[in-house]
């Protein structure tokens, strides 16, 4: 076990952890900040996408140790504010995208990175930025449809 | 002279010797995992008093006996609650996992949460079973389907719904089954056999609708209006106005004949099944040697639709999960072991292989609301099929049909 010093959503929060443990497990069993999801544990599905400095990351690959002073942002802070929710959060509830809804915080987190790097993106690159995101339930058009359309009320 | 009595079989015999042409096509498709995003769970806490469980499961009423013959408490003692599912698929139909996580928390005398792995749960699944679907059909010199048989098999159960169209549209009908014991475990998966019958029974169709020089829709039409008129047995367990209905709206919203997406090619396909109507047009564009569903029209009786919203969103994604198991799905059992574990190897439909435009047009009527997660799910993997041939000039028999395509090319 070790100490860490995490800074997620803002604010600094320690944890006694295992060195190795993965940075997905920190966040639910430890933090208990359980809106981040596991569904394979091998980086193949997205369920568990965090931002590491603003870049989308599959925390079931990252190990706590390899954190340090990075900032991590997890679903729980990605709102506008206490009252306000994020474009594409607002997005997807317009669109009714959801289905079962386990795989939507990853896909949302993929989708508000994808944003700030390129706040108007072409068809192709959605699908190209989301390709490593699986919706099991099939919501794939929804999830495009409203990206685009976060986009727009971001970039007008 | 003893009136002579022949028994289907034979009737069936003779007319396949005396047709003009025979077409003969068999028909397989592979285990299948079911992988809800959300991996199997479920938390459990055992005391003398109390046997107290909260757990995703899509029948919870089926699981309770179960539940008290298995951890040896009485039905009064037990108290569940219902968690959110991540998805279920048929997968969830099944509570062994709250069995399990009941004999742990026995042991431990503490509450337990138990959670698949990933790996634990494709490797321990309740996987779709395996089939084998032959159909045979005599055709005359005016090329009319003068009988019809259809034998489907599986491991360990067979996949066919005899009383289903074709049933009812053809003279000299025949329907069979057969069943193999199997130790690979094996439970209910989005419309369970339907998800085969249809994409067997749908290619059929669409190769027999070439043979005899027809339209595959209207093809399917004119056997329906046969069905309607002249019904052939007293079994049949569909309505065959209602199956027509979605082709001819299907035949109207999608422009048939003319391709809607650019450089694409169409397939149609259409089923009955949990007491609803589908059918599809699926565009297929070949790039770089690889398939692309572009776009799907599908039209729908499930009865009246409560939530126009909802419906439409849970057609969508039976569509593309259709799209995904035809193509890709495949779990291979490798020396008593699943060759795939994780999605890693086991391929689902991601963002840039889905459709970019899929159309549902609900047929409108007062009926009391059907089926409608796993209706729309059967018919898609045949109209797939029925356009890459259209595409490549390959017809497609075995499923994942990506996997084909590559042999058929080496």
């Amino acid at each position: 076990m070790a100490k860490f010093q995490l800074k997620i959503n803002g604010k600094q929060l320690s944890v006694d952890v295992d060195p190795s443990t993965p940075l997905l497990w920190v966040l639910r069993d430890h933090l208990h900040l359980v809106g981040t999801k596991y569904g394979c544990g091998a980086g193949a599905c997205g369920a568990c996408t965090v931002h590491l400095n603003g870049n989308a990351l599959r925390s079931c690959q990252l190990p706590v140790s390899a954190v340090g002073t990075q900032a991590i942002t997890t679903i729980e802070g990605i709102a506008t504010s206490e009252t306000e929710m994020h474009p594409v959060q607002k997005a997807w509830l317009e669109l009714d995208v959801a289905q079962c809804g386990y795989c939507q915080t990853g896909q949302i987190m993929s989708a508000v990175a994808l944003l700030k790097r390129n706040p108007n993106p072409t068809e192709a690159e959605i699908e190209a930025a989301m390709t490593g995101n699986i919706c099991r339930c099939g919501t794939y058009i929804r999830i495009k449809a409203a990206i685009q359309k976060a986009a727009k009320s971001t970039t007008k | 002279m003893t009136l002579l009595r022949r028994t289907k079989m034979e009737i069936l015999k003779l007319h396949l010797k005396n047709a003009k042409r025979v077409i003969e096509r068999t028909y397989t498709a592979p285990f299948l995992a079911h992988n809800p995003m959300e991996p199997i769970s479920c938390f459990a806490h055992i005391t003398d008093e109390k046997a107290f469980f909260v757990a995703p499961i899509q029948i919870p009423e089926m699981m309770k006996q179960n539940i008290v013959a298995n951890l040896d408490i009485k039905p009064e003692q037990l108290e569940m609650k219902l968690a959110r599912m991540g998805g279920g698929f048929g997968r969830r139909a099944y509570g062994h996992y709250i069995v399990e996580a009941g004999h742990i928390s026995k042991k431990m005398k503490a509450p337990v949460k138990l959670i698949y792995t990933r790996e634990d749960d494709m490797t321990n699944g309740i996987y779709r079973p395996t089939y084998i679907m032959t159909y045979k059909a005599a055709i005359d010199e005016n090329n009319n389907v003068t009988a019809l048989h259809v034998i489907g098999g599986g491991f360990p159960e067979s996949p066919l719904h005899e009383n289903r169209f074709p049933a009812g549209a053809i003279d000299n009908y025949l329907a069979e089954s057969w069943e193999l014991p199997t130790n690979i475990t094996i439970g209910a998966y989005r419309a369970p056999r339907s998800n085969f019958n249809a994409s067997a029974e749908q290619s059929f169709l669409d190769e027999l609708a070439e043979a005899v020089g027809k339209d595959p829709l209207d093809f399917r039409i004119e056997l329906l209006k046969k069905a309607k008129a002249n019904p052939v047995g007293k079994n049949n367990d569909y309505d065959v106005s209602r199956y027509m209905g979605v082709l001819q709206l299907l035949k109207e919203k999608s422009n048939w004949g003319s391709p809607a997406t650019k450089n694409a090619k169409r397939g149609v396909s259409a089923y009955f099944c949990h007491a609803s109507y589908a059918a599809h047009v699926v565009d297929v564009t070949m790039k770089n040697g690889q398939p692309y569903v572009e776009k799907v029209v599908t039209a729908m009786d499930c009865g009246f639709v409560v939530n126009p919203e909802g419906a439409k969103n849970m057609v969508e994604g039976a569509v593309i999960d259709g799209i995904g198991n035809a193509l890709y799905g495949e779990l291979l059992i490798d020396k008593g072991d699943t060759a795939q574990k994780n999605l890693n190897n086991y391929r689902i439909i991601r963002h840039r292989e889905a459709p970019k435009k899929i159309e549902v047009h609900f047929v409108q009527n007062n009926i009391d609301p059907t089926g409608l997660g796993e209706p729309p799910f059967p018919p898609v993997f045949a109209a797939v099929a029925n356009a890459l041939y259209k595409a490549t000039g390959k017809r497609l028999y075995h499923q994942p049909y990506l996997k084909e395509l590559n042999k058929q090319k080496a």
